[in-house]
């Protein structure tokens, strides 16, 4: 990724793995908002990208122009095989998504909230004696890669294996297409195996949930399952980690905040919205099927567009004070979890991880501050988050 | 006097016999007008002229308030349900709706916007009686 051509205007050359986009994104999105808010690259084939929240909106409303089987702006136009819903366009949307809606609901999820509270207290507990830790890699990184195992019904312990899979695709990936086929083959001939499994022995679990299902009465292929399996394991990792990531680092770098929260937890929910507008990880991307315009410019079918959700969560015409994190802000309609038919499935439960992973984390470390000298690197591509967040704890 | 009545005033002036007279008229009015009285210029759309009297603090009835989700626009963010449990809950595929026929008691009636303003989509719609 060092090698690539550095981003000469980023009107017209715009390129999300360029160090800039990497280290302070929303100074990028605030410049074009005001000078090109509908930017355009010839890198990866040809991409635009909107930065006003209603250009960004519009686009994640329209499925006629815009199409989501390619989801990620990489190299390559090659096809992958679908991971419905995330993948499907309506009219086939809309069952492909309704058949995963039901273990995401808030009732659902409510019922993995103790199970997500002994993960936290376990990777505390380990951490009790330390006076620094690396709070990404020993703590953020590790509780949505052990809730996903546990909901598919995976050994826990598979986790390192997880987020290799998971950063190869969503980084590596970007630049060589060859790595994304290598892990799809990989997850497809893990999943083949799980899935062997529990039609033996059925569990508690979304790989036997979706076994169980029956469309018009007839079961899914295992095409289809195998595709959404590689949906909820890749979407549910890196995401909610960058997310406890980055809250965790937010805290760890100002300090009334972070004193605020441990002495108010009732605040975390509102909280946790603010750090979700401001530092929303996700960019994803559609492709332009049929030409229109957005924001007065045209867009070329055949090319792509990249819906950085993080871009409309900046913009002042949509959020009073859009560059300034207030973690009592009360109105918020974000878009983190993205807008229209393909909001994010798991948003239930990535809101309640993130809620109990700083629940339990200031009950533990009410007092953490970033350690002096660090530097916390933020990872590139289709997620963004904190890499690494030294801190030192003061209890 | 507002600029846009200063505005009216030279326009009316500047033209026909009757133009001057509405123009009489209108400085006179601004004469009897306390402080704080607006005019609100709909010259253009009716040719009549309105004023009404902004310094007078009415005592607002209390509103009535009816939610309701847009169920079309309804992607399952769950803010509502979260924000407004007592007024809203998501169904078994996590979607929203309104709790009963909507109705919300007065108590409520910060947590009825607070959810409005939270809902990504704008799918909740307010009604004031």
């Amino acid at each position: 990724m060092n090698d690539r051509a550095p981003v000469a205007d980023w009107a017209t050359d715009f390129d999300h793995l360029d160090p800039r986009w990497v280290e302070d994104p929303p100074s990028i999105w605030r410049e074009l908002r005001q000078t090109c808010p509908v930017a355009h690259t010839d890198r990866f084939e040809g991409v635009y990208l909107p930065s006003r929240y209603e250009d960004i909106r519009a686009v994640a409303y329209d499925t006629e122009h815009f199409s989501s089987r390619r989801i990620a702006v990489r190299e390559g136009k090659e096809l992958l095989p679908p991971s419905p819903p995330i993948t499907s366009d309506p009219p086939a949307h809309r069952d492909d998504r309704k058949i995963l809606l039901p273990p995401f609901t808030p009732r659902a999820v409510a019922k993995l909230e103790p199970r997500v509270r002994a993960i936290c207290r376990e990777l505390l507990e380990r951490l009790s004696d330390r006076s620094q830790c690396d709070v990404a890699v020993e703590y953020a990184q590790e509780i949505p890669t052990r809730v996903t195992a546990h909901m598919l019904g995976i050994s826990e312990l598979e986790g390192a294996r997880f987020r290799k899979w998971v950063r190869d695709l969503l980084e590596l990936g970007v630049t060589d297409p060859g790595v994304v086929r290598r892990v799809v083959a990989e997850l497809d001939a893990f999943f083949a195996q799980e899935i062997a499994k529990r039609r033996n022995a059925p569990g508690d679990d979304l790989v036997s949930y979706l076994l169980d299902t029956r469309l018009d009465g007839e079961p899914l292929n295992e095409e289809h399952i195998s595709g959404t399996l590689r949906l909820l394991l890749i979407a549910g990792v890196d995401t909610t980690s960058s997310m406890i990531g980055a809250s965790l680092w937010h805290l760890a770098t100002y300090e009334d905040d972070r004193k605020r929260l441990a002495e108010k937890p009732d605040l975390i929910p509102t909280a946790i919205e603010e750090f979700l507008r401001a530092y929303a990880p996700v960019v994803v991307g559609r492709e332009i099927v049929k030409e229109t315009e957005i924001g007065g410019r045209r867009l070329r079918d055949g090319e792509m567009v990249m819906l950085a959700f993080g871009a409309a969560n900046r913009d002042p015409a949509m959020f009073p004070d859009a560059d300034r994190v207030i973690i009592d802000r009360t109105e918020n309609r974000h878009a983190a979890f993205g807008l229209g038919i393909h909001r994010c499935i798991g948003s239930n439960l990535a809101r309640m991880e993130i809620r109990i992973a700083l629940e339990e984390w200031l009950g533990q470390f009410p007092d953490f501050i970033l350690s002096a000298g660090a530097v916390v690197k933020w990872s590139a591509g289709t997620v963004r988050g904190p890499r690494q967040i030294p801190v030192t704890l003061r209890n | 006097m507002s600029s846009l009545h200063a505005k009216a005033q030279t326009r009316l002036s500047n033209n026909t016999p009757l133009g001057r007279g509405a123009a009489r008229l209108l400085t006179a009015i601004d004469e009897l007008a306390p402080e704080n009285s607006e005019v609100i210029d709909v010259a253009k759309r009716s040719k009549r002229r309105l004023q009404v009297n902004t310094s007078r603090d009415l005592a607002v009835p209390p509103v009535e308030l009816k939610v309701r989700v847009n169920r079309q626009r309804c992607q399952g963010h769950a803010r509502c349900a979260a924000l407004a449990p007592e007024l809203f809950e998501a169904d078994e595929f996590g979607e929203a709706h309104e709790i009963g026929d909507g109705r919300v008691s007065a108590d409520l009636h910060d947590k009825a916007y607070l959810a409005k303003a939270n809902c990504p989509e704008s799918a909740i719609d307010i009604e004031e009686r």
